[in-house]
C-alpha cells in the first residue's frame, strides 16, 4: 500500500480534494449563514455583532409561517401535476419498442439544454395577451376577446410542471424499465383487467421511482422563484423571494439567514421522511 | 506533483497580482452598470493620460458591501441620494473638495443643496431620474392622479414598480401623505389603500417594466421614467405624465471613498464629467436625467420635451426625494408582504 493511499485511509479528509471543495465551498459558507442568523442589525441594516434568537422567535409567528406553508403548497401541487402528466409518458417510453427509446428518451432532454430562463420567456411570448396564442385563438374565432393567460396561479403552476417534469419522467421510466414484463403476463392470465394490472403491478413496483421523482421534483420547487416571478407576476411572496427581500430591500441579513437556515432545515427533514417511508415501503430510492 | 504544481501556480498568481502592477496613473470607478458610455472613459484617458478601472454594481447596497469587505480599492463611487445618510454613518466615505472643481457652476440649482447633503460636502450630482403614471391612450382614458392607478377599469391592467419605497411612496402620495410617511396610521391607511390596488396589478416588476407597456399587456403603470421613455418609443400610444400630486426624483452622485488612493485623479474625472460636452454625451447615451444644466442646453429639443426625461424645472423643485426611514422600514416590510399573499 503507497503511503498516499495509508493517508487516504487514515485521513480521508485532507486528502480528498472534493472533500476540500467541498467543505471550503459549501460547509464554510454555510456555517456563516448560521452564524449571521443569531446575529442583530442596526436600524441602518449593518449586521451587529449581538447574539440573540429572536430571528428564530420571529420564524414562528403566523404570517412568516404561512409564507412557508405556501411554498410549500405549491411545490407539493407541481408535484402532483408532474406525477399526473409524467407517469403515463414514463409507461409510454418504457413500453415503446426498445430501439426507438433512446430516441424517445433524448426528446424529453433535448429542450433541457436550453436555459429554463430562455424557455420561460418562450412561455411567455405565446401566452401573453398579444401572443401566439391568444392571436391564433382569435384568427380562428373561437374567442373575440384575448383570454389572460399569464400572471396567473395557473401560469405558474404550467411554467414550474414544465420546468420540472423531466425530473420526474427519467427516475420513473428507469424503474419502470427494470419491471418484470412476465409479471404482468402473469396478472393477464390470472384474468386481471387493464386497470388493474395498473393499479395492482405497475404502479406498486414503480413507487420507487416516483418517491424519487417526487424528491426531485419538490426540493428544488421549494425554492424556485424566477418562474413565480416572471410567469406569475411577482404577485405572491414566497420563502424564495422572502429570502432576497430580507438581503436586499429590507436590509435584515440576520432575519435571511434565518430564515435560509430553516428552509434548509426543512428540505432535510423532508427528504428524511421521503427516504425512511421508501425504505418501510422497501424500495430502492436512486437519487443519482 | 501535479496537485503541489497547481498549489504553486496559485501562489504565485496571488503573489504575481499583488506585485506586478506597479503603482500607475489610475483611478478605480465603481459605477452602476449601464451607467456611463465607455468612449467618455476612453476620451479622459487619452486626454488626461490617467488609466480608469471600471467596476460595476446593481444595487447600493451590493456597493457597500463590496467597499467594506475588500478594503479600500476604488477611488469614486456612485450611491442614489437615501443611501448618502447609511455611507456617512458607516464612516465610508470622505468631503468632496468641491472649490477644487473648476465646472461645479455648470451643475442646475435644483439639484444641489438638497436634504441628504446640505451644502453638498459630500456628493457631486451625477445623473437623476423620476417615477412617472403612463398610460395607453388607446385602451385607456387620460390619467392625471395617481389615484386614478385604482380605476375600475384597470383591473389586473397595471403594472408597478416591485420596490417596497417606491410603490408604498405612490400609495402615500395619492392619499396626500409623504413619500417618506412614518406616521403609523397613516401607514395603516397606506397599506389599506395598497391592498385595494393589489387586484389591479397585473406584475411587479422593478426590471423590466417596459416589456408588459410595450407588449401591451397592460393598460397603465407607474414606472421609473426611464422605462416609460423606452416604451414610448416602441408603443407611440404610451404617454407619460407627471401626476398632480407631484413626483419622486432620484439623484446618483459621485462621492470620494475613504480611503482612496488617487483622490487627485478622482477630482480631474469628476471635473471632466461636468463639462457640458462630456455631460451632453452621457445624457444622449441613457435615458435619465442630467443634472447639468449647460449639457441639458446642447440637448435635442425633442428629448427634453419628452416628459418622461425631461420634467418641467418646477416639477423637479416641489419633488422629494427617498429618505432613510430607520425602524420605520419594518413598518413598510410588513405592509408589502402582508398584501402579497
Amino acid at each position: 500500500m503507497s503511503l498516499f493511499s495509508k493517508i487516504n485511509r487514515v485521513f480521508p479528509f485532507l486528502v480528498q480534494p472534493g472533500t476540500l471543495w467541498l467543505l471550503l465551498f459549501t460547509g464554510l459558507p454555510l456555517l456563516v449563514v448560521l452564524n449571521l442568523s443569531f446575529l442583530s442589525r442596526n436600524s441602518y441594516g449593518r449586521v451587529v455583532y449581538e447574539y440573540t434568537i429572536a430571528n428564530y422567535t420571529r420564524l414562528l409567528q403566523w404570517e412568516e409561517l404561512l409564507i412557508i406553508l405556501r411554498s410549500m403548497w405549491l411545490s407539493l401541487e407541481v408535484t402532483l401535476l408532474c406525477l399526473l402528466f409524467g407517469y403515463p409518458l414514463a409507461l409510454f417510453l418504457s413500453r415503446a419498442a426498445r430501439r426507438l427509446q433512446p430516441f424517445l428518451l433524448l426528446l424529453v432532454i433535448v429542450p433541457f439544454w436550453t436555459s429554463s430562463l430562455v424557455r420561460t420567456y418562450a412561455w411567455i411570448t405565446i401566452l401573453q395577451t398579444e401572443g401566439l396564442l391568444n392571436s391564433f385563438l382569435m384568427s380562428v374565432g373561437w374567442t373575440s376577446e384575448p383570454l389572460t393567460l399569464l400572471y396567473n396561479h395557473g401560469a405558474i403552476l404550467l411554467g414550474m410542471t414544465y420546468n420540472f417534469l423531466p425530473f420526474m419522467i427519467l427516475p420513473v421510466y428507469a424503474s419502470l424499465q427494470k419491471l418484470d414484463p412476465t409479471l404482468i403476463d402473469a396478472a393477464r392470465d390470472l384474468g386481471a383487467s387493464s386497470l388493474q394490472v395498473l393499479l395492482r403491478i405497475i404502479l406498486p413496483l414503480s413507487k420507487g421511482g416516483i418517491i424519487s421523482g417526487a424528491i426531485l421534483v419538490f426540493i428544488p420547487a421549494l425554492g424556485y422563484f424566477f418562474i413565480p416571478d416572471l410567469m406569475g407576476g411577482n404577485r405572491v411572496i414566497l420563502v424564495s423571494n422572502h429570502i432576497s427581500l430580507r438581503f436586499t430591500q429590507a436590509r435584515d441579513w440576520p432575519y435571511g439567514a434565518a430564515l435560509s437556515v430553516a428552509l434548509i432545515v426543512l428540505t432535510l427533514l423532508l427528504i428524511a421522511m421521503f427516504l425512511r417511508w421508501s425504505k418501510r415501503s422497501g424500495e430502492k430510492v436512486e437519487l443519482a | 506533483m501535479r496537485l503541489r504544481l497547481s498549489y504553486m501556480t496559485i501562489a504565485l498568481m496571488v503573489v504575481g497580482v499583488h506585485f506586478c502592477s506597479p503603482k500607475k496613473n489610475e483611478l478605480n470607478l465603481f459605477i452602476w452598470s449601464e451607467y456611463i458610455p465607455e468612449s467618455v472613459i476612453r476620451r479622459f484617458e487619452t486626454e488626461s493620460g490617467i488609466r480608469v478601472n471600471v467596476a460595476n454594481y446593481t444595487s447600493n447596497e451590493e456597493m457597500l458591501a463590496k467597499i467594506q469587505a475588500g478594503g479600500s480599492v476604488f477611488d469614486l463611487a456612485v450611491p442614489s441620494e437615501y443611501f448618502i445618510g447609511i455611507l456617512l454613518s458607516e464612516d465610508a466615505i470622505d468631503p468632496f473638495p468641491k472649490e477644487a472643481l473648476k465646472n461645479f457652476g455648470n451643475l442646475a440649482p435644483e439639484f444641489l443643496n438638497r436634504g441628504f447633503d446640505p451644502g453638498n460636502q459630500y456628493t457631486i450630482p451625477f445623473m437623476a431620474g423620476h417615477g412617472v403614471l403612463v398610460y395607453d391612450s388607446a385602451k385607456t382614458p387620460p390619467m392625471k392622479s395617481y389615484r386614478d392607478l385604482w380605476r375600475a377599469d384597470l383591473r389586473n391592467n397595471i403594472v408597478v414598480l416591485d420596490d417596497i419605497r417606491a410603490t408604498l411612496g405612490m400609495v402615500s402620495r395619492s392619499l396626500g401623505y409623504s413619500w417618506n410617511e412614518k406616521d403609523v396610521s397613516r401607514l395603516k391607511e397606506v397599506g389599506t389603500a395598497f391592498k385595494a390596488l393589489v387586484p389591479n396589478i397585473k406584475k411587479f416588476d422593478s426590471d423590466s417594466p417596459k416589456k408588459l407597456l410595450i407588449d401591451g399587456e397592460v393598460k397603465a403603470g407607474f414606472v421609473w421614467a426611464a422605462e416609460a421613455a423606452l416604451a414610448m418609443k416602441e408603443r407611440l400610444s404610451l404617454r407619460a405624465v407627471i401626476p398632480e400630486e407631484g413626483m419622486y426624483l432620484w439623484l446618483d452622485s459621485f462621492v470620494l471613498l475613504k480611503g482612496a488612493e488617487n483622490p487627485g485623479n478622482a477630482l480631474e474625472f469628476v471635473d471632466f464629467i461636468l463639462r457640458p460636452d462630456i455631460g451632453r454625451d452621457i445624457a444622449l447615451a441613457y435615458p435619465y436625467m442630467t443634472p447639468n444644466r449647460e449639457a441639458k442646453k446642447l440637448l435635442p429639443k425633442e428629448m427634453l420635451s419628452n416628459t418622461a426625461i425631461y420634467p418641467p424645472d418646477s416639477e423637479i423643485q416641489k419633488s422629494d426625494f427617498f429618505e432613510e426611514l430607520g425602524e420605520t422600514l419594518r413598518v413598510y416590510d410588513a405592509i408589502w408582504t402582508d398584501a402579497k399573499r
